[in-house]
């Protein structure tokens, strides 16, 4: 017997040779693997394990849990659908569930506070529950809780400029000047991001934050820098009587009615939620309220989807918005 | 009527025995718990996700506790041959039916019993002292109660005809279909045309309106009761789908025959 036959009869070499073979194929399985990953940045580095094993399917998760914001902020009623005949186990129905608009209020809003927290565990990258807990917490009067999680929102979402936006404008209601026009700067700097610039939305929050940083410029004595400000939020939204008075006011060197501080109070307080589903008759009167003094457009809860009203209220942080 | 009773309580000690009940409040519990430890931006006070969560589940586990207990009884009386004593004595087919989904219904509707205490009590643990109306929870366990004997008689009804897997695949089918797509009926009959438009309107009148007997909106978000009117209509539309199910449940056994053959 030859040498070669020997050691082919000999079941154990065997056998270590194919585990040897098998450990080897794994090996470089896994080799190959990492480099494959690797070679798609965007999935290797981002994102927890959870999220690349179940990727489209959290991000439905966090839609759904944002969704369940919006209902429980209407108290269960979610669907304002069209019916085509009412019947009476239709009008059961409506006797049995309560089908009338209706919002959380006072210490009962915490309670849109846990699928958002959900929303956000399912997707970190989901810009809208940051925005919209962020908005109810300082309403609730949690200013920290909210500080806290626009931070959150910005370290797992680095490049988007609607977190600081939002944070500059938190570091302005609780007096924070120096904070808010870093923020403002950030903001700017990282404008659009990854909305879409050409978009109203994205165009107005640009030109609000021209506005701020112009009213914090006027306040600190920086006349040219304010009217500067002023005058590239009116390149995006020409037209505004208002914006084009104070910047003539600032240019004479007169002082104008408002002081820079009131403008923003009011442009941060009138901050309302905007619900669509509330119905056009809800809205229907006049408007007896004197405009905004820099924008000259009317701050109200029921000025959406209204084009002439779109200042604050486009991006009004409440779930339903999206 | 005592008879009725005797059987029903067969029901129940079959049910004592098995573990599905237990599993099922032991499943509840722990998933409310884990809900209950989230921090949720160190807000405390929460308690309607809690509720919420806990009727949804509570509401799943009686759907399928109620179709299981009430479609196996007449297969496995039959497969294991009991059936021929249990009809030997005096006993009607009638009461025979009756009696199993008496029992189906009541151990169900002791289980939802357990479940409601434990979320209501949970959420008062949870700091959510005022957080719902102690009517409108006497309310919706009644409500439920009756969709759980709605529900158990369906599961009667097709177990006559049919052995235990497809007497429960079929009710859980007719019993989901009804819930989630009936309500919605109104709503896609604005977007329908012709023939489609016409089946949606048959399958709203066909199928039993389950929506009526779930009031969990109005005790999770606090609506206060419902009125009582209201309820007595739902609850007289819910014995009538009862009694129409174990009358054609009685239509479909009153004559069946048992083959020794096929129970082997």
């Amino acid at each position: 017997m030859t040498l070669g036959a020997a050691w082919r009869n000999d079941e154990r070499r065997q056998i270590l040779a194919a585990w040897t073979g098998v450990v080897l194929c794994v090996g470089l399985a896994f080799s190959l693997a990492c480099r494959l990953v690797d070679a798609n940045p965007t999935r290797a580095q981002h994102g927890s394990v959870a999220a690349r094993f179940l990727g489209e399917t959290l991000k439905a998760s966090s839609d759904s849990f944002y969704r369940m914001a919006d209902r429980n902020f209407h108290k269960g009623v979610q669907a304002f659908e069209e019916k085509a005949f009412n019947d009476p186990l239709q009008d059961l129905v409506h006797e049995l569930k309560p089908t009338e608009h209706a919002h959380l209020h006072g210490e009962q809003i915490k309670e849109i506070m846990f699928p958002l927290r959900m929303a956000l565990w399912a997707d970190p990258t989901n810009i809208e529950p940051y925005l919209v807990a962020a908005f109810w917490l300082t309403e609730y009067g949690r200013p920290d809780l909210a500080e806290q999680i626009l931070r959150e929102g910005f370290v797992n979402n680095p490049s988007d400029y609607q977190i600081r936006l939002e944070l500059a404008r938190l570091c302005l209601k609780t007096g924070r000047l120096r904070a808010a026009e870093t923020q403002f700067e950030q903001a700017l700097n990282l404008w659009p991001g990854k909305e879409d610039p050409a978009d109203s939305g994205t165009i107005q929050d640009k030109a609000q934050i021209f506005l701020y940083q112009a009213l914090l410029h006027e306040l600190a004595g920086r006349t040219n820098a304010a009217i500067a400000a002023f005058k590239a939020a009116f390149v995006l939204r020409p037209g505004r009587r208002e914006l084009r008075l104070r910047i003539r006011e600032l240019e004479q060197g007169i002082t104008p009615p408002l002081s820079p501080r009131a403008v923003w109070q009011r442009m941060l307080l009138d901050r309302k939620h905007v619900c669509p589903y509330e119905t056009a008759e809800e809205h229907d009167h006049e408007h007896t309220d004197p405009a905004c003094p820099v924008c000259g457009e009317h701050h109200e809860p029921a000025a959406h989807n209204h084009e002439h009203h779109a200042h604050e209220h486009e991006h009004s942080h409440e779930p339903h918005q999206h | 009527m005592r008879r009725v009773f005797t059987i029903a309580h067969t029901v129940w000690l079959e049910m004592v025995r098995r573990k599905d009940m237990y599993v099922l409040l032991v499943l509840l519990l722990t998933l409310l718990f884990v809900l209950m430890s989230l921090n949720v931006f160190g807000l405390a006070g929460m308690v309607r996700h809690v509720l919420d969560t806990g009727l949804l589940l509570t509401w799943l586990f009686g759907w399928v506790l109620a179709v299981n207990v009430s479609t196996r009884q007449l297969p496995r009386e039959e497969s294991q041959r009991t059936i021929y004593p249990l009809l030997a004595k005096p006993v009607s087919r009638a009461e025979l039916l009756v009696g199993k989904w008496l029992g189906a219904c009541t151990i169900t509707g002791a289980a939802l019993v357990v479940f409601y205490l434990a979320i209501l009590l949970l959420t008062l643990l949870r700091g959510g002292r005022g957080a719902f109306n102690w009517v409108t929870a006497g309310q919706a366990f009644f409500l439920h109660f009756v969709f759980v004997a709605i529900v158990a008689a369906v599961g009667t009804m097709l177990s006559t005809r049919m052995n235990y897997d497809a007497s429960a695949s079929i009710s859980y089918v007719l019993t989901l279909g009804a819930f989630l797509i009936v309500p919605r009926v109104p709503h896609l009959v604005t977007l329908e045309t012709g023939f489609t438009r016409g089946g949606l309107l048959v399958l709203y009148y066909l199928l039993p309106h389950l929506e009526l007997f779930d009031l969990r909106r109005r005790l999770v978000h606090d609506w206060g009761p419902a009125n009582w009117s209201a309820i007595l209509f739902s609850v007289a539309y819910g014995l009538l789908l009862v009694a129409a199910c174990l009358l054609l449940a009685w239509l479909g056994y009153r004559k069946k025959r048992f083959s020794r053959s096929d129970a082997i």
